[in-house]
């Protein structure tokens, strides 16, 4: 399998993989101490993990690309 | 029995192992012990109802008769030689031994023990670092887990990977971890994963059994309806609240005795193992 370019990520990826992060453990920790076991075990707890980094990195990547489309078009955006 | 450590303890052996070994081996060693067999030990709760919930929780758990054979250290050596005789996969069956062998060690620390040696003596062998208490339910052994030292060995597991925390990183993931494993190669064609995707999923149990840690103490120390009664304690054997379970020899002689066959019995297995077969399917394997 070939390696990605380590060097250098995905534009963004690196920002909004953290906010994914972020969002995962506010969420099993908030929502862990509340709820408990539906979101502490062994299925739920890394899946919300995945979940969270892939929704919020696809979203933040997406929003970063309107923005560069919009700054490198300004009239077509307008 | 030891709460997040079984999931964070798969990093550190990982980044310490210097030949080639599956992290998803590891991982998937250090839950099996537990993974069929925890259901019954607090039981299934519908409504009111308690289903399959065991009499004796921790005799089942960890004792014999029950299912305290899991966490011996016979378990990975089948596990490890089914890999060699139908995967003839090294890295498998290596990452599934150790990551076994890790959770049966972790779990010697709390009061009950493993039976390491069996089936040679059933001897359980602990240093009663903090209460067994598993006949508590699932949230009174929460409790008395993150009010005890058990809390602060999960605490130290997490210290110890953000310690050598290069294990978490995109480059050690994609030099290190995917290559010596053709299993990532699979998940990646067969579930169109992105490299975001490979790297979370090798990630999830690191963030899982961190936020896990503090989501419990946070449950048991400040949200717990009974905190006022079940008070941290950090004093060995921990807390003294809870009636903590244990499987101590009748005497020392006895102790010595047991441990003097299960040693021996173990080690003669693991030596005729080795000769007779293992060594062979060792060296057919890649």
């Amino acid at each position: 399998m070939p390696n990605p370019d380590l060097s250098k990520s995905e534009p963004g990826s690196t920002r909004s993989d953290r906010l994914g992060y972020s969002v995962a453990v506010g969420v099993l920790v908030i929502g862990g101490a509340l709820a408990r076991t539906p979101i502490l075990n062994w299925i739920s707890g890394p899946s919300i993990v995945i979940t969270c980094v892939i929704v919020v990195g696809n979203l933040q990547d997406r929003r970063a690309r309107q923005r560069e489309e919009k700054t490198a078009n300004p009239e077509k955006s307008s | 029995m030891s709460w997040a450590a079984h999931e964070l303890e798969s990093y550190v052996i990982r980044k310490h192992i210097k030949t080639k070994v599956s992290y998803l081996a590891i991982l998937l060693g250090c839950l099996l012990p537990d993974l069929f067999t925890k259901l019954p030990v607090y039981g299934l709760h519908i409504g009111n109802v308690t289903y399959i919930k065991a009499s004796f929780p921790a005799k089942y758990h960890r004792g014999w008769p029950g299912v305290g054979f899991t966490h011996s250290l016979l378990l990975p050596t089948v596990f490890a030689l089914l890999i060699l005789v139908f995967k003839r996969n090294r890295a498998w069956a290596l990452g599934l031994f150790v990551g076994i062998w890790s959770h049966v060690l972790t779990d010697c620390f709390d009061s009950v023990g493993t039976m390491l040696f069996f089936p040679f003596t059933t001897q359980h062998y602990s240093t009663g670092m903090w209460a067994y208490a598993s006949q508590a339910g699932r949230y009174g052994d929460a409790a008395a887990y993150y009010s005890s030292l058990g809390g602060v060995w999960d605490f130290l597991w997490l210290l110890i990977v953000l310690q050598g925390r290069e294990v978490l990183t995109r480059k050690y993931f994609f030099e290190k971890i995917v290559p010596e494993d053709p299993a990532w190669a699979w998940l990646k064609r067969k579930f169109r994963m992105s490299d975001r995707a490979m790297l979370v999923t090798y990630r999830a149990f690191f963030f899982y059994g961190g936020s896990r840690i503090f989501a419990w103490f946070i449950w048991a120390r400040l949200l717990n309806p009974l905190r006022g009664t079940q008070k941290l304690d950090l004093t060995w054997k921990g807390p003294h609240w809870v009636q903590a379970v244990s499987f101590p020899a009748r005497s020392f002689g006895s102790f010595m005795q047991n441990t003097a066959i299960g040693m021996t019995g173990t080690v003669a297995m693991f030596a005729a193992c080795w000769f007779l077969f293992v060594r062979r399917l060792w060296q057919r394997a890649t």
